[in-house]
Formats: C-alpha cells, sequence, structure tokens
C-alpha cells in the first residue's frame, strides 16, 4: 500500500515534470517565433526610417514628376488619362490604343500613405522603331507612371500592336 | 521537559522531570498500569522529551571482545557476534568500552551490547504511538540505572558495584564493573514457604553476589547500592549482615532538587532524567518508529523534490513569461512607431511616388546594351520586360539561321557569354531548342534596378 503511494506521488512528480517541461518549451517556441517577428518588424521599421529621411530630402531638393489634371469625377478622370497618355504617344510619333482599368488603393506602398493607382495596357499600333521604345520608357519616367511590363513581340497584352505596355498610374488624394 | 517511564511490562514509574541549571526538577511521581498510562498520555497536551527504558526481561547486555580490525569490518563482526546470543529478534546498540585489559589474543576491544526484545519494544512503543512527543527514545533498565549510578558518583571506573531496587516482589539486582553490566536479575528469584519478601530478598541478593564471585572470582564487589522502598535500619542492617558487604543506600539530593524517599523507588527514571541524549549511545529504535522515519523520510523527499519541481516550472514560467511580455510591449512600440513612420509618409507621398518611380531600371542603358550585344545574324523575334515584386525580369526569344548545327550552338554559346558580361542585368539563363534549319533561343534575365 505505501509502496503503491510512494509509485503514486513518484508518477506524479514526472507528470508534473513532464507537462510543466511541455509548458516551457512551448513558451520558449512562442518566445523565439515572436523574437523573430519583432527582429522582422524592427528591420522594417529601419527600412521606413531610411526611406523617410530619403523622402524628406528629396523634398527639400525639389523636383516633381508632372501629373495629369483631374476632377472629382473618376469617369471624367479615366478618360483624360487616356487621352493624357496619347498626347504622350504622338509626341514621339506613336499612335496608341489605351485602356484604363478602375483605380483603386496601391499596394505598392503601405496603406497608411493613401496611394491609389490606376492600372493601364496600351498597344501601339505604328512602332517602327527601338529609338522609340527608349524614348517612350524615359519620358514615361516624367510622370508617376511604374511600368508593369513593356514587350516587343510578346502576347502577354491583349491590344492590337507590336509594341504593348502595361504600366500604373500613381495618384494620392491631393493629386500628384 | 522531560517524561521518564520505566516499564516493567506491568507496572509504568513515570516521573515528569525539569532540568534547571545544575539540579533536575522532579515535579510528577506516578506508578501506573497500561491502562492508566494510555489515560495519562491521552490528557497530556504538552509536547514532552519522552524517554522509556524497558524492564530486564527481553533484555540482554553483553560485553564482547574483538581484535582491532578496519571500522566497516569492525561494525559487521559486533552486529555478527551479537547475533549468536540473541534468542529472538531483537534491536540492539553498542558502545565501545576501550581496549580489555588481560587478554591472550593480543589487543582487543570491549564492546557492550545492549539488546531489547523486538517484540517487547514494539509494545512499549505501541503505548507511546498516539501520543505526540517532541522526541522519544528508547532503552534498557540498566543502562538507566549505570546513567544514574555513573551521575550520583556511585560507580567509578574499574569499581564492581551492584545495585538493588527494592520494590517487593518487583526488586531488581543489578551488577556493574565500571560501565559494564555484568549481573541482571528480578527478585525475589522463587516463593519459598515460611519466609517473608524481604527475607527471600536479602537471601537471593546474597545468592546473586555469590554467582557473581563464582564467575569473577577475580573481581570484588565493593559496595551494594541500595535503592527503591525500605525500612532503613532493619533491611540494610539484616542484609549487611548476610553480604558482608558496605551497603549505601542512593543518595539523589545532589541532582534532584528536594528528593525524598519516594523519588529512590524510582531509580529507572532517575537515570532516564539524568542521561544526556547528545552523547548517549544506547537508544533503541523500535521496527515500526523506523519504518515510520523511513516513511517520513521518503515523504519528506517526495515533497522536497514535487516542491522542487514545481518551484523549477513556475521559476521558469515566470522567467519566460516575463520575457513574453517585455517582447510584446517592445512589439508594441515597434508597430506603434511603424504607425508613425507610416503616417509620416502620407505626408510624403508624391516623393514616395517619384521615389519608386525613379527605382525603375535604367531603360536607355538596358536597351541600348542589349542592341550592341545581339549580333546582327541573330534574329530577335520578342523581348517582354516583366515586375515581380521589386524587380523587372526580361525574356527574350530569337532565332540563329544558317551554318550548320554546330556552327549554330557556337553562336548561340557565343551570345550566352557575351551575355554574361553585361552590366544592365544579372543571370542570364539561355535555352536552346534545335527546330529544322534554325537554333530557336530563350534567355531569361534579372534587371539591375
Amino acid at each position: 500500500m505505501k509502496k503503491q503511494i510512494f509509485l503514486i506521488a513518484g508518477i506524479v512528480i514526472v507528470l508534473v515534470l513532464f507537462f510543466g517541461v511541455r509548458q516551457i518549451r512551448s513558451l520558449q517556441t512562442r518566445i523565439s517565433q515572436k523574437t523573430k517577428s519583432v527582429e522582422e518588424l524592427n528591420a522594417h521599421l529601419e527600412n521606413l526610417k531610411k526611406l523617410s529621411a530619403s523622402l524628406a530630402l528629396k523634398r527639400l531638393k525639389g523636383g516633381k514628376l508632372q501629373e495629369v489634371p483631374f476632377v472629382s469625377e473618376p469617369q471624367v478622370n479615366k478618360v483624360l488619362l487616356e487621352k493624357y497618355l496619347q498626347l504622350v504617344f504622338e509626341r514621339i510619333s506613336l499612335t496608341c490604343k489605351v485602356r484604363v482599368g478602375k483605380e483603386k488603393n496601391s499596394p505598392d506602398f503601405p496603406s497608411l500613405a493613401g496611394i491609389r493607382e490606376m492600372p493601364l495596357e496600351i498597344g501601339v499600333t505604328n512602332y517602327s522603331s527601338y529609338d522609340q521604345l527608349i524614348i517612350l520608357l524615359e519620358s514615361l519616367k516624367e510622370y508617376p507612371f511604374l511600368i508593369d511590363l513593356f514587350t516587343l513581340g510578346g502576347k502577354d497584352i491583349n491590344l492590337p500592336g507590336e509594341l504593348k505596355l502595361r504600366i500604373k498610374y500613381y495618384l494620392t488624394s491631393g493629386g500628384v | 521537559m522531560i517524561l521518564a517511564v520505566d516499564w516493567d511490562g506491568e507496572i509504568a514509574r513515570l516521573i515528569l522531570a525539569e532540568p534547571q541549571r545544575d539540579t533536575i526538577k522532579v515535579s510528577k511521581l506516578l506508578k501506573l498500569n497500561r491502562k492508566e498510562l494510555t489515560d495519562y498520555l491521552s490528557k497530556e497536551t504538552r509536547k514532552l522529551d519522552v524517554r522509556i527504558c524497558g524492564g530486564i526481561e527481553g533484555s540482554v547486555h553483553k560485553t564482547i571482545l574483538l581484535p582491532p580490525l578496519k571500522k566497516k569490518l569492525f561494525y559487521e563482526a559486533v552486529e555478527k557476534e551479537t547475533k549468536k546470543f540473541l534468542e529472538e529478534a531483537s534491536e540492539y546498540t553498542y558502545e565501545e568500552l576501550g581496549q580489555a585489559e588481560d587478554t591472550t589474543a593480543g589487543i582487543q576491544t570491549k564492546m557492550m551490547v545492549a539488546c531489547l526484545g523486538r517484540k517487547h519494544l514494539e509494545e512499549l512503543a505501541s503505548i507511546f504511538s498516539n501520543y505526540k512527543a517532541r522526541s522519544i527514545f528508547f532503552t534498557t533498565y540498566p543502562i538507566a540505572v549505570r546513567v544514574l549510578l555513573e551521575q550520583t558518583e556511585e560507580l567509578k571506573e574499574n569499581e564492581t558495584v551492584a545495585f538493588v531496587d527494592v520494590s517487593g516482589e518487583r526488586s531488581r539486582i543489578l551488577i556493574f564493573k565500571g560501565k559494564e553490566i555484568r549481573i541482571t536479575r528480578g527478585l525475589p528469584l522463587g516463593s519459598e514457604e515460611g519466609k517473608g519478601v524481604t527475607e527471600r530478598l536479602i537471601k537471593d541478593i546474597h545468592q546473586t553476589i555469590l554467582f557473581y564471585t563464582e564467575n569473577y572470582p577475580r573481581d570484588k564487589i565493593t559496595k551494594v547500592v541500595l535503592g527503591g522502598s525500605f525500612k532503613p535500619s532493619d533491611f540494610i542492617e539484616a542484609l549487611k549482615k548476610q553480604v558482608d558487604l558496605d551497603i549505601i543506600p542512593l543518595w539523589t539530593e545532589e541532582v534532584f532538587q528536594g528528593s525524598n524517599e519516594e523519588l529512590l523507588t524510582y531509580p529507572g527514571c532517575l537515570g532516564l532524567a539524568l542521561l544526556n541524549p547528545k552523547k548517549f549511545h544506547f537508544s533503541l529504535v523500535p521496527l515500526s518508529i523506523k519504518e515510520r522515519e523511513k516513511n517520513k523520510k521518503m515523504v519528506t523527499w517526495l515533497a522536497s523534490v514535487f516542491i522542487l519541481v514545481v518551484l523549477f516550472i513556475l521559476g521558469a514560467n515566470l522567467k519566460y513569461s516575463l520575457d513574453w511580455l517585455s517582447l510584446l510591449d517592445k512589439e508594441r512600440a515597434v508597430q506603434g512607431e511603424i504607425k508613425k513612420r507610416e503616417t509620416e509618409l502620407k505626408g510624403l507621398a508624391k516623393e514616395l511616388i517619384s521615389d519608386s518611380v525613379e527605382k525603375q531600371p535604367a531603360w536607355t542603358e538596358f536597351l541600348l546594351e542589349l542592341a550592341s550585344v545581339i549580333p546582327e545574324d541573330i534574329t530577335l523575334n520578342s523581348l517582354t520586360v516583366k515586375r515581380a515584386g521589386k524587380k523587372w525580369k526580361g525574356e527574350l526569344t530569337g532565332i540563329i539561321q544558317g551554318y550548320d548545327n554546330v556552327e549554330r550552338f557556337y553562336r548561340a554559346e557565343e551570345l550566352r557569354i557575351l551575355l554574361n558580361q553585361c552590366s544592365t542585368w544579372t543571370n542570364p539563363i539561355l535555352e536552346r531548342k534545335l527546330e529544322g534549319d534554325n537554333l530557336k533561343f530563350k534567355i531569361d534575365l534579372m534587371l539591375k534596378g
């Protein structure tokens, strides 16, 4: 009887130790995961600090991107953007067909920055020289456009023409 | 407070004694049977130091001689020798009395062993099993008397002294040679018609002394110390006449406060009250108490282990919980800072867009380098540049015409080497496929941002 009691007490101790150690290990694992996540957050914060400093410097230096004069009506803005782009292309003697997508929050920036984007697909119907492509891509950099894709002879975009582009137009609530 | 009990198997003589600076104050003297003793203990609420001595019956005291041995072997030999003279299962203990004086076997160590039958000891222990004492130990009556005689200076080293506890039918005689207990007997030894208890006692004391003299012819008893209840003049004179030795009544006044005749009838209890437990070798522990102590130790050990385990788990949990909380705080702080920075970015949205636009690859350099690398005899079918996250991937397809197959592969390999040397992209991967007379190729590359 006494032996059994001592045996049970021994088993209880072993069980307490087993479950206790398991709980400690689980805590250790959670802590290690959290430490990693905090480290990632720290790295993100550091990047943000650097970005913020560099942007502040950029502001001081000046130099603005050209912007499309938008109005408050989204449908009108679509047309405005389409026409504006056609004008830009015409300057380098390119005729294009523009398809403007729906305005949405841009996933390329932190959501708090409140930057929106309008996706655009362009098919150039009278592309004739490599130089035109070079000039086009460089001139797009003067506007808040980001090139997602461009192709010569590719079939990624369903629009007529040899040269095709998929670009994003970024805009803020106060305009670019 | 000491509760000293002398249990002779039927009657317990009991005293309550309190050690003072130089003496001992005895506050209670009782003679109780078993039931009365149990009742007394059940009413005793104080936690006392209990000292108990068992009667002569069931106890054995022997002196053994052993050659010099290593400690472990020595005690093994003591145990072996002790078991030889034990008739029943007994608890025993021993004391080293020094070296034997007159031996032909060289230097030998004298050991006195005191044993008490296990049954007798358990019976004693059972009387006290329900009483919660502060401390408790058991010994034998002769050992307790030896302590008394030593403390009252009636027994000196190498002196042979007989002690008679005169107590009617419960009288006892003990003969000591220094620390050695040589004879223990209950008196009177038998009933004899026509003679009173006193006469029989005197005769038996005399016979015991004669028996001792026969067994130890070289040894002479120097005196007989009397304890117990007797009429001094009659008994002492009659005994002196019979044994022809000095008869000395026990004198305890220097040791016990207010010593009186009644106190002398408790010699075993007085010895128990006088002994120093720290220097005492003859403490016998009943098996049941040993078992109880063993269980207590085991329980203590298990409880200690349990507490240690729980403390370890709690400590570790506390430490990791604090670490966890500190991490949560840190995370909250970093998240707050990130939110703050992101809010700042809201005011810098235009710069953010400008930064993003500027980080696009240098399209002019890329297209010019590509044009310079592709040889004139290689026809490009398509060029596609696609954004993948923060990078831009390029894909070129084309065809190598003319030449023989070996030359076509050679041209393709040349193209791969040229592509590898360019600065506006990295990691070009060339795939080739021969189709009829043409070699079709595809180049994947990663533009530098």
